[in-house]
């Protein structure tokens, strides 16, 4: 497997990284958690960025906490990939477009590749939500339990991503909705 | 007391975060550890004004970006409505025009439309498919080469022309195998040979065409018709690489035209003509086929229904084999005679040689019925 370090991936996609710490921050606001430092982007070998927050007991606003970069970075990302994938099933009609259309749309499309790329929870945000949830005997079990799948969840996408599963996802979306729209098989490489 | 928070409970502790104020025991979190001011300053959704003008900047043109491509769109669907009607009328001419045996001027038709029509894929599709259809294989590669992009087709339409491109490459290479064998024969001088090294000759060159259709890499059509054009000098020899040559949509008109030009010197022109019908189904502006058509029909003595093939086949190619003889045999047949001496003084002007029995049929030796059917002579 081709191995490009962590932290080299996060400079390349720091627009995502950025959105992914916004995820937090919002579901943090959302769900009415003080949230007392945040670092959208920095440049570490360790983590891109973070969120400091106060803990939570309540196991839907931790999983919400967890998963809200998903939400947001899948929900932008998906915008912004959804012109670039209007401009090939344009193109796939034999149509072309001005050159500045296209470059708009490949810019717009870094940003969302980088959204969706950064998409999925970290390890570190599953062991957040481990501990304060599956791991916490005050909370009912029927919930712990619930939870527990959506932790094994994040640490199988985490284990996925030395397959490159991150950037899968990423260039995978926008050649979804440009099947959905155009009816016709993704292209994959060639697309871009 | 000035500047201190009153408490319900005496003795609390302060704020953990500012320090400054008792923890509020009233917000109903059995764990807290904050003043109210402090949690309401803390939950407050704190983003930078940059990101968020930055992201509503990139989802704005994001929508932009959207609103500008559905209705280019749209555009393109209503003016490409109208293309496509277009499109579709001319393809159909076009169908009906090979039907008729008109494949080239079919071909023709697709092409200068793609020459206005330069992205319309599904026409060079089309095209192409028509092309290799008719065995038109130099049509073919140039709508692939200059119309056709992988990047726009579909994993179908790649495989197809995949398919296609084989077929073509070997075409080619075909062609150039056997002008290979040609080439080595520059250098021999034949009129030092005897006959018998003439004949050896001959069925060493003709073996190594033949050779080719026995390589999957090649095109068995044009070896077979090469073999009965170049290697052959026994008449029922070549009938029999013709026959086969016929089943070959690459040689098959010019096999069809040469069948029938053996049928007519026969006097059979029923089955001459069931020939020029089979070769006309694939390619009825083969000059060969119609150089026969015009033969069979000066044959029969039908001299002005042969003149404006013969005439035609004569602008496209008049170098070509017998075709000025064939237009000059007209023109004698009618009467034209000053049009048959200025045929035949463009002829000498590009050393065309017109056969020996041209000769005999203008000085008035032979009738054009004994000209072209050998078996009444």
């Amino acid at each position: 497997m081709f191995i490009i370090p962590g932290f080299l991936v996060s400079f390349l996609t720091f627009p995502g990284v950025i959105m992914h710490e916004l995820g937090h921050q919002l579901a943090c606001w959302i769900c009415k958690i003080c949230v007392f430092k945040v670092k959208y982007f920095q440049f570490d070998t360790k983590t891109g960025g973070f969120v400091q927050h106060e803990k939570t007991d309540n196991p839907w606003k931790s999983l919400l906490i967890t998963y809200g970069p998903f939400i947001l970075n899948t929900l932008l990302g998906t915008i912004l990939v959804f012109p670039v994938a209007l401009m090939w099933t344009y193109q796939s009609f034999g149509a072309t477009l001005p050159v500045w259309v296209k470059l708009a749309c490949y810019a717009l499309a870094y940003l969302g590749v980088s959204c969706l790329a950064n998409a999925f929870p970290s390890s570190g945000d599953a062991g957040v939500l481990f501990t304060s949830v599956v791991k916490n005997k005050a909370i009912p079990l029927f919930i712990r339990v619930i939870v527990a799948p959506f932790v094994g969840i994040i640490y199988l996408c985490s284990l996925a991503k030395f397959f490159w599963f991150d950037f899968v996802f990423a260039l995978g979306v926008p050649q979804l909705i440009y099947s959905l729209i155009s009816h016709n098989p993704p292209h994959f490489w060639t697309m871009w | 007391m000035d500047g201190m928070e009153q408490n319900d409970s005496f003795g609390a502790e302060l704020c953990r975060v500012c320090g400054r104020r008792y923890i509020d025991r009233n917000s109903g979190n059995p764990g807290e550890f904050m003043c109210r001011e402090c949690r309401q300053e803390y939950s407050k959704l704190r983003v930078p004004k940059w990101l968020v003008a930055c992201v509503a900047a990139a989802v704005i043109a994001a929508v932009v970006l959207c609103v500008y491509l559905a209705s280019a769109y749209r555009n393109y669907y209503v003016g490409g409505r109208q293309a496509v009607t277009a499109r579709e009328d001319l393809l159909r001419t076009a169908e009906k025009m090979a039907e008729s045996g008109k494949q080239w001027s079919a071909l023709g038709t697709i092409e200068e439309y793609l020459q206005d029509n330069p992205t319309n894929r599904d026409m060079a599709m089309e095209g192409t498919r028509m092309a290799m259809k008719y065995g038109l294989y130099d049509y073919a590669a140039y709508f692939i080469q200059n119309y056709i992009s992988e990047k726009t087709s579909t994993r179908g339409e790649i495989k197809e022309l995949n398919g296609y491109v084989d077929k073509i490459n070997r075409y080619y290479d075909t062609g150039d195998a056997i002008q290979a064998v040609f080439d080595g024969l520059a250098e021999i001088d034949a009129e030092s040979m005897s006959e018998a090294e003439i004949e050896q000759l001959r069925q060493s060159i003709r073996d190594r065409i033949l050779n080719f259709t026995k390589d999957k890499q090649y095109d068995e059509g044009l070896a077979y018709i090469s073999a009965a054009y170049y290697a052959s000098a026994d008449e029922e020899e070549a009938k029999e690489y013709l026959l086969k040559a016929a089943d070959f949509p690459t040689a098959a008109p010019e096999a069809c035209g040469r069948l029938a030009v053996y049928e007519r010197q026969r006097g059979d022109f029923s089955k001459a003509e069931e020939w020029i019908k089979k070769g006309e189904a694939l390619n009825g502006e083969n000059t060969e086929l119609a150089r026969a058509k015009a033969t069979i029909l000066l044959a029969k003595g039908e001299y002005e229904a042969a003149l404006p093939i013969s005439e035609e086949i004569y602008s496209l190619a008049p170098d070509y084999m017998y075709v000025a003889d064939t237009y000059a045999v007209n023109l004698y047949a009618l009467g034209m005679t000053d049009k048959m001496e200025e045929i035949i003084s463009k002829a000498a002007e590009t050393n065309y040689e017109f056969a020996e029995d041209f000769y005999q049929l203008i000085n008035g030796e032979i009738s054009v019925r004994e000209y072209y059917v050998s078996e009444e002579e």
